[in-house]
């Protein structure tokens, strides 16, 4: 049990939930014990294949093997996977030594497997960064890392403690333009991209390397989502939901990373106690219908969760978002309807950090939409 | 002392192997990777064509037609799926439609029967594949068309020659052939065999095996072809959509696969050795922007993979099927339609160029049928639970993308022993979805570990290559 | 000298500007707040991290045991201290908060561990 947090064994866990710097696998057992204290039931070492609309679902296991259930409410917390080689335009031949960073980490941290000595990494996503520091501390050399963005992806103080700590240099505005090596990755080429995102010839810098790790990006898992008709949102890649994290399936919740990426585990463990809190009442069957508000992403505003508010009287509402560029110096605003109803402001937003704002339930009851927007001053 | 060697273990060695293994003579194969048919039957559309597209009395010509109608019962007997999806040829202008009309004259010529090819107008081939694009005027249907998996396919038929006595050895690449008293010395791998008769189905390598012994007298020059490979969740369309062909071959495909996933491709530019695996920006854009003029609603944002993959041209534009001098088979430039041919040359080959040599004739005891394997996701569950009570790790499963469970990774004991991590992740299928491996990988190399018995960083990924670089700790 | 920093206490990042005069007198500008004049000191006078790695471990379900350093590190120890682990052994059970080096380096610093296995 844990989930990813078990191969995350770095410091920067449970700041907003115990007040406390805790490593990863901490975090974990944290919530582990807690479940073990109120006696629920678990399984481990087993997938679920199947779930269906009237929330029965098929587990197995080596031990009971397939077995069938129906819940009364099903909760989906089944976190993220990671864009992986195939899904980025990466050029060249298909050798060893090329893998998302998650993968490497799982290797080296569970079982003391280095995956490779001489490292690059494109992507400057949190874990490409984390593993920039295993590597090094468990004695490969890695060499830099590549990001196509102007600006990191992953938090600063990652590239502070993970990157500049050891002299590893980012090249922001660059991208791997080839891989070569049949058998085993032999060296890469990065070069500088313009504002289209677009190589920019004569920028060509090769490393000889014989691994390149990426950490391009997270998308929620989904595998289950499709056959039990639970509509996705095209940005999150999660499932759309309203503000008691119930999915357009009555009875089915979602939260966490399946939900839509987050950067901060207590965030996280936030929206689980939330969903779990709604499946409770629904399993009671205190949970009752009402007419949708919808929350909408304005100007430099990718996405905003959740998709949709109830319009009845309920817990005060955090709305998640992200913003699309890098903004210094601006609003946040937030419209119901097209009158404005809160307004905060920020010295800097980027897209790696996730932005919550907290508005009063009652606030917006009277609303049939609500915008979220960025207004640069 | 062989009776046989056969030199390469792509499909058209392995289909040799097993139409060998019918009769009572001694057979190996011997193959230069550490696994089979990790070359031109790696990477390629998988589709049986139908034998439409041809120059007529060509070779190639004669045998697709003979080959498409072997691979329903080679399929069963080896249990190998078969998609039976059919095929479409568009066309998306008036040009393009009397290319249309020119190509379904030439499928009456190459042999195809009346029911095997027919003109459809837009109407109706939206009926047979309704993801065709707008500008789809006319379609040649083409119902013969089926999709294989040509890994399964290799490694199928040349498990049914294993358990039909023929050898395989891996890890052995030919460095050279002599004439002897009897026949040939082969020297591979640094052992030395003999052999009556020699298979040359080396495919990309077959020109420089022929040099071995004979004088050149064909070049092969690989043709790579870059693809996509979509999610399998997300099914684009239900037949072969072929382009109008043009200078390049059939152009590029939409190619629904056996496993679901569909494949978008292939590219065609001759290219050298060391690049026939590598994509480029130009070949994957050229996929891009030429496939969605024959269908719609291509998915781009649910592409999981994408890859090169070569065809062994040889210069002369159609295969090479001869024997060069006494006993020594040559099979060059066997490239698309290659692996629906494959049958039928082995067929060929055997009956009418090895056999007479021999004078032999066929085994009594010899079994066509090559065990099914238990697939899980074809059975209740109350069937699969009978297969976990024998075997738990039925109810393991190593990949959630594919649900691939341990036991299907028994491929490790099994006559053609997988024992990379990369042949997993393709043949197996543990690691080919969407997550590609990423949260498999650390099992399925500590399941080959175990299994193959040998240290973790002993496991290979491809052919001299391995999945890690060291342990931490200084551990051993 | 003027060193450029960011400051990594908080998400707004700073990016900051640091003269130390030769009188070793501290001056930072650029800071949006006094957490990074404090930051700034301790990164110029004693930069300390919190250290996380693992040890092997026999019998568990893994082959390596995630721990972490019981206090921040001073920053040039960092390397050496996890180097210095790659003789510990433990063996499964083991509860997460136990220590499994102590004393590393004679650094007075001990590692524990951070899951039970």
């Amino acid at each position: 049990m844990g989930g990813i947090l078990q191969q995350c064994i770095h410091s920067g866990f449970g700041v907003e939930m115990f007040k406390e710097d805790l490593t990863g696998p901490e975090y974990a057992e944290r919530y582990i014990e807690k479940m073990q204290l109120a006696g629920l039931e678990f399984r481990t070492n087993s997938l679920v294949t199947e779930l269906h609309e009237d929330r029965t679902l098929v587990y197995t296991n080596p031990i009971e093997g397939y077995v069938e259930v129906q819940g009364k409410a099903v909760i989906l917390t089944m976190g993220c996977f990671e864009r992986t080689p195939g899904q980025i335009n990466l050029y060249g031949d298909r050798p060893a030594g090329i893998m998302t960073a998650g993968t490497a980490q799982s290797f080296l941290n569970k079982d003391g497997f280095l995956v490779g000595k001489r490292v690059f990494i494109l992507g400057s996503g949190d874990i490409g960064l984390i593993m920039a520091r295993r590597m090094t501390l468990e004695g490969a050399e890695v060499l830099g890392v590549a990001e196509l963005n102007p600006y990191s992806s992953g938090l600063a103080r990652n590239i502070v403690q993970c990157l500049d700590d050891f002299d590893i240099p980012l090249y922001l505005s660059h991208t791997v333009i080839q891989v070569i090596g049949s058998s085993r990755l032999e060296s890469i080429i990065i070069a500088e991209v313009d504002e289209q995102k677009q190589p920019i010839p004569g920028t060509e810098k090769t490393f000889e390397v014989d691994t390149l790790l990426l950490s391009v990006g997270l998308i929620p898992d989904r595998h289950l989502t499709a056959q039990a008709g639970i509509k996705l949102h095209p940005r999150t890649g999660g499932p759309i939901v309203n503000n008691r994290y119930e999915t357009n399936v009555p009875g089915i919740f979602a939260a966490g990373n399946g939900l839509h990426v987050h950067d901060l585990v207590d965030w996280v463990s936030l929206e689980g106690e939330r969903a779990g809190e709604s499946a409770a009442r629904y399993v009671q069957g205190e949970l009752t219908d009402a007419e949708l508000i919808s929350t909408e992403p304005g100007n430099g505003i990718i996405y905003v969760v959740p998709h949709y508010v109830l319009k009845q009287v309920d817990e005060d509402v955090r709305f998640y978002f992200r913003v699309d560029n890098v903004y210094k110096n601006v609003k946040v605003n937030i419209y119901k309807d097209d009158e404005l109803l809160k307004s905060l402001k920020k010295n800097v937003m980027v897209p790696a950090e996730m932005e919550m704002i907290k508005v009063a339930n009652q606030d917006i009851l009277d609303a049939s939409r609500v915008r979220i927007e960025v207004e640069v001053l | 002392m062989y009776d046989v060697i056969i030199i390469g273990s792509g499909v058209v060695g392995a289909l040799h192997a097993r139409e060998l293994s019918k009769y009572p003579l001694s057979i190996l194969v011997l193959e230069k990777n550490n696994d089979v048919s990790m070359e031109a039957t790696l990477a390629n559309s998988a589709v049986v064509h139908s034998g439409h597209d041809p120059k007529p009395g060509s070779l190639k010509a004669k045998f697709n037609l003979l080959g498409n109608r072997m691979y329903r019962q080679l399929s069963k007997e080896l249990h190998v799926p078969l998609l039976e999806c059919g095929g479409l040829v568009v066309a998306t202008s008036p040009e393009e439609e009397q290319v249309l009309d020119g190509l379904f004259e030439r499928a009456g010529v190459n042999g195809l029967l009346e029911n095997e090819y027919q003109m459809l107008t837009r109407e109706e081939a939206l009926i047979l594949e309704p993801n065709l694009s707008d500008q789809v005027s006319k379609a040649m249907s083409l119902p013969t068309t089926a999709v294989t998996f040509p890994w399964e396919m290799a490694i199928a038929g040349l498990e049914n020659a294993i358990n039909n006595g023929a050898q395989l050895l891996m890890n052995h690449e030919v460095t050279d052939i002599t004439r002897s008293e009897h026949g040939f010395v082969v020297h591979a791998g640094g052992d030395v065999f003999e052999a009556k008769a020699i298979i040359n189905s080396a495919g990309a390598y077959s020109a420089h095996i022929s040099e071995m012994l004979h004088p050149k007298f064909f070049t092969i020059t690989p043709r790579r072809g870059e693809y996509f490979v979509t999610d399998n969740r997300f099914p684009i369309v239900q037949t072969v959509v072929y382009p109008a062909p043009g200078k390049k071959g059939k152009g590029i495909l939409a190619t629904p696969m056996v496993h679901g996933n569909t494949l978008l491709g292939p590219t065609s530019n001759f290219v050298d050795f060391d690049a026939q695996h590598q994509t480029t920006p130009e070949g994957l854009n050229e996929v891009r922007n030429n496939i969605t003029k024959t269908i719609k609603h291509v998915p781009f944002d649910k592409i999981i993979r994408s890859f090169a993959g070569s065809r062994p041209t040889a210069d002369a534009g159609d295969f090479i099927i001869e024997e060069t001098s006494p006993g020594f088979v040559n099979l060059g430039g066997i490239e698309s339609p290659g692996l629906t041919a494959a049958p039928a040359i082995a067929k060929y080959v055997v009956e009418e160029l090895v056999i007479p040599r021999f004078s032999v004739l066929p085994k009594s005891d010899f079994d066509p049928i090559r065990k099914k394997r238990v697939k899980m996701h074809e059975l209740t569950i109350n069937e699969r639970n009978e297969h976990i009570k024998d075997n738990a790790k039925y109810g393991h499963i190593v990949c959630r993308c594919e649900t691939v469970t341990e036991a299907d990774l028994d491929a490790i004991h099994r006559p053609v022993r997988a024992r990379s991590h990369g042949r997993d992740q393709t043949a197996y299928r543990a690691g080919a979805g969407r997550c590609q491996g990423a949260f498999c990988s650390l099992e399925v190399l500590k399941i080959l570990s175990r299994e193959l018995n040998i240290d973790p960083i002993d496991v290979e990924y491809k052919p001299r290559s391995f999945v890690l670089a060291a342990k931490t700790k200084g551990a051993q | 000298m003027i060193k450029e920093m960011v400051c990594v206490v908080c998400p707004v990042s700073c990016r900051m500007k640091v003269d130390v005069n030769a009188a070793g007198d501290i001056f930072v500008s650029g800071n949006k707040c006094k957490r990074g004049v404090v930051y700034a000191e301790k990164e110029l006078t004693n930069p300390t991290r919190n250290v996380s790695t693992t040890v092997r471990i026999e019998q568990g379900v893994h082959s390596r045991l995630p721990v972490k350093s019981d206090v921040e590190v001073p920053k040039a120890l960092v390397l050496d201290l996890v180097k210095a682990l790659d003789n510990v052994l433990v063996t499964a059970p083991i509860k997460m908060g136990s220590v499994v080096a102590e004393n590393v380096l004679d650094s007075g610093i001990n590692f524990i561990a951070t899951r039970s296995m």
